[in-house]
């Protein structure tokens, strides 16, 4: 009911907002100019080395998603939505990334996290290795011979702190590139992993890869989903009733991270808000079985889960203890999941979710010590389009002057559209239409279909069964220490040149 | 004992309808048919099935077929896995996921599928008492669901109809339930234990598997997994209204 009431009211002003005449007149426009070139003018290159490198990342978050949600944001709140300015369009420095792969023009969230966080690209669908591993690749010499140091294993090296949080399963490709190495980003627990193939999975890297004998001394901060892959399959999971872990090894990697690292282990949001960071060195939280829950949808979680944001918090406030400082990579892992689903509402809600996480740890640091990047691993199809008026609502259906304009088959249309993907169903939304596959192209008639639903899966041009990445260049925003050497069209693995060189590894 | 004690507690389901999907529903294993024909009627195309169902979880499978629909309602939530026996793989889908599909995934999508019609409709409808099947009560329903004559032989005890007949203008639909297994069913019953060997994929990570031959290759087989396969065809087509297998 209160969420319902919510989506009425946010709908309410953002209807109230459409056709409204602006408080702006050529003054305006000349002044923000003005002001925008004094604030240009007193920015200076920050050559210090960085104590700390946060690295955020949004899965899919492509320029036209940041648009939208930049959108999506002003209006939800009341105001401005096009001159809104998301928490991390507010850092002084921007580049973009070209994001194709070794071995592909569009590529997928392994090779491209891989690029970012060790500086090399690689073939799709391997982590943390280079190109001469092939995706499945069953060798694990050729893995061991092929592995690529990542900043976070620096970061350790160089007894800094280190963090890793994600709304995706914390084995997923992104969050994995940071500290493993395999051939195959599926194979996330062993009962992933074929039985000819003796690579190991992800999830035992995570704790396998780091302390005695290994690299530095554990990741001090893991938040995430993924609960299933670290839990072996004699033991229950603590959340769903009648699931247990996937593993088959019989290895309980939670359990492990306690005793080899000396961390705590938590699973919802309770246990997550007892954690004190001032007793607590190293935190481990797997909230889901799979991924974490789409920002939309959190509330309603079984088990209760933290924010992005939250999460953000706490594991710098954690990171921060250590003297020589941190670094942490932020994901919004689930951007990328609504927009395969064309379902732009979630995608862009998970984009505000990394804005408020941004702003949390813009709180937290100083910009002076601590470089703080934010960019994506790849784009996605959504695009924005037709000519709605100022203030019409992103979600909604492209208007002027308060009416419905018309494409050539006389109907509607929608300002968000995605050039492939599932499509739509007849009778959206809400409709019980299992039975009745998606279908690309038009909906008849969407005059009288509420479009801004949460649920709501916008029109795609080519009919496939997921929607797929897209390959133009996303954005690097970024603040702090060599900031500033992200300017023009770089590479993707250039972002881990000038991370390194921040830190001064 | 316990059947008695089952049979007690479907009694006091049938009194109080509303509150009947609050409550656990019996176990049953059984075999179903869906026909449909045009009208007049004369080449009805039929279909066995299997319902494998437990207080909080019904498996649907086609008669012969690889794979089955296991649905699973627990605390409010209705998840989906489709099964593939053979390749020992599953796909599991959660409600969002099922509601970004345009599946329903509420509590009235559950009883549609465990119970084969609501408990809201069976309300809706003029209720008469029937014939016993296997010493047990039936209850008549008559009326119109949707606009569609419908005809509802339903069986407190075991909160699932003997028969459903739809009567649609141009074609009929009627599934009809043709055996109870008090034994061992005829297929073996996807047990925890049995999900637990399979190897699972969420829904939503088959985005990211498109460039995967491996992936794709027994993507390929997951013929009837919602959302995995996009066909077309002519969205009038009939479907069995209420059994939505």
């Amino acid at each position: 009911m209160k969420k319902a009431t919510m989506k009425v009211s946010a709908l309410a002003v953002m209807m109230a907002l459409c056709g409204q005449a602006m408080a702006e007149d050529a003054n305006t426009w000349y002044q923000d100019g003005q002001e925008a070139l004094a604030a240009a003018k007193k920015l200076y290159p920050n050559n210090r080395k960085a104590k700390n490198v946060i690295l955020f990342v949004g899965d899919g978050m492509g320029v036209s998603t940041v648009t939208a949600a930049r959108i999506l944001e002003g209006q939800l709140q009341g105001r401005d939505g096009e001159r809104n300015k998301l928490a991390f369009e507010k850092l002084p420095y921007l580049a973009l990334s070209k994001t194709y792969s070794a071995n592909q023009q569009t590529s997928d969230s392994a090779p491209t996290m891989t690029a970012m966080v060790t500086g090399v690209k690689t073939n799709d669908g391997v982590i943390s290795v280079d190109q001469r591993v092939l995706n499945g690749d069953k060798d694990n010499s050729k893995v061991q011979a092929a592995k690529l140091a990542t900043i976070l294993e620096l970061a350790e090296q160089n007894g800094r702190a280190t963090g890793v949080v994600s709304t995706a399963r914390i084995t997923h490709a992104t969050p994995a590139a940071t500290y493993a190495h395999t051939s195959a980003r599926d194979w996330e627990s062993d009962n992933n992993v074929p039985a000819d193939a003796d690579v190991k999975d992800i999830a035992s890297q995570l704790i396998d890869n780091f302390g005695a004998g290994a690299i530095g001394d554990g990741i001090e901060v893991v938040l995430g989903g993924g609960r299933s892959r670290f839990l072996p399959n004699t033991v229950d999971d603590p959340e769903n009733a009648g699931r247990k872990g996937d593993r088959r090894d019989g290895r309980n990697l939670a359990q492990e991270y306690v005793n080899k690292f000396g961390g705590k282990f938590v699973w919802n949001q309770a246990q997550f808000d007892a954690i004190n960071p001032a007793n607590t060195n190293r935190l481990l939280g797997l909230f889901e079985r799979s991924h974490m829950q789409y920002e939309h949808d959190r509330p309603n979680d079984t088990g209760k889960e933290p924010s992005l944001a939250d999460m953000t918090g706490k594991a710098i406030d954690i990171l921060q203890k250590n003297p020589k400082g941190f670094f942490l990579m932020v994901e919004a892992g689930r951007i990328d999941h609504g927009h395969h689903a064309n379902n732009a509402y979630r995608a862009l809600t998970d984009t505000i979710a990394l804005s408020d996480a941004v702003k949390k740890a813009l709180e937290k640091v100083d910009l002076n010590d601590t470089l703080v990047i934010v960019t994506a691993d790849h784009s996605h199809t959504m695009t924005i389009g037709g000519y709605p008026e100022r203030g019409n609502p992103i979600l909604g259906k492209v208007t002027v002057d308060g009416q419905l304009t018309k494409a050539t088959d006389g109907n509607p249309y929608t300002t968000i559209s995605y050039a492939n993907g599932k499509g739509y169903y007849p009778n959206v939304p809400g409709e019980d239409v299992y039975g009745f596959p998606a279908r690309s192209g038009r909906i008849e008639d969407m005059t009288n279909v509420d479009t801004s639903d949460p649920d709501f899966h916008q029109e795609v041009t080519v009919p496939l069964d997921s929607e797929t990445h897209a390959a133009e260049e996303v954005e690097i925003f970024a603040g702090g220490p060599k900031a500033h050497l992200f300017q023009g069209v770089q590479e993707q693995h250039y972002i881990f040149h000038v991370m390194k060189d921040a830190f001064g590894f | 004992m316990q059947n008695n004690m089952r049979y007690a507690g479907a009694l006091l389901l049938a009194l109080l309808p509303n509150l009947a999907a609050a409550e656990a529903l019996p176990s049953l294993d059984a075999r179903f048919e869906t026909s449909q024909c045009a009208v007049p009627c004369q080449k009805p195309v039929k279909r066995e099935w299997l319902m494998l169902r437990e207080a909080n979880q019904v498996e649907l499978r086609d008669f012969n077929a690889k794979h089955s629909d296991l649905w699973q309602w627990q605390g409010g939530t209705l998840d989906y896995v489709y099964l593939m026996h053979d390749a020992k793989r599953a796909i599991d889908y959660t409600s969002i996921d099922l509601r970004l599909l345009g599946i329903g995934a509420s509590e009235d999508k559950w009883q549609a599928l465990a119970q084969l019609v609501k408990t809201s409709e069976l309300a809706s409808l003029q209720k008469k008492p029937g014939q016993p099947y296997e010493k047990m009560a039936t209850e008549i329903y008559q009326g119109k669901l949707n606009g569609v004559d419908t005809e509802i032989t339903w069986i407190p005890a075991l909160q699932i109809p003997l028969q459903v007949e739809y009567r649609y203008p141009k074609h009929h639909v009627t599934v009809k339930l043709m055996e109870r297994y008090q034994g061992k069913p005829p297929v073996e019953r996807t047990t925890s234990q049995v999900l637990q060997a399979y190897q699972h994929v969420d829904f939503v990570d088959i985005g990211d598997m498109e460039h995967d031959k491996q992936a794709v290759a027994w993507l390929a087989e997951a013929k009837g997994a919602p959302g995995v396969h996009v066909h077309r065809h002519d969205h009038d087509e009939p479907h069995d209204h209420q059994h939505q297998h």
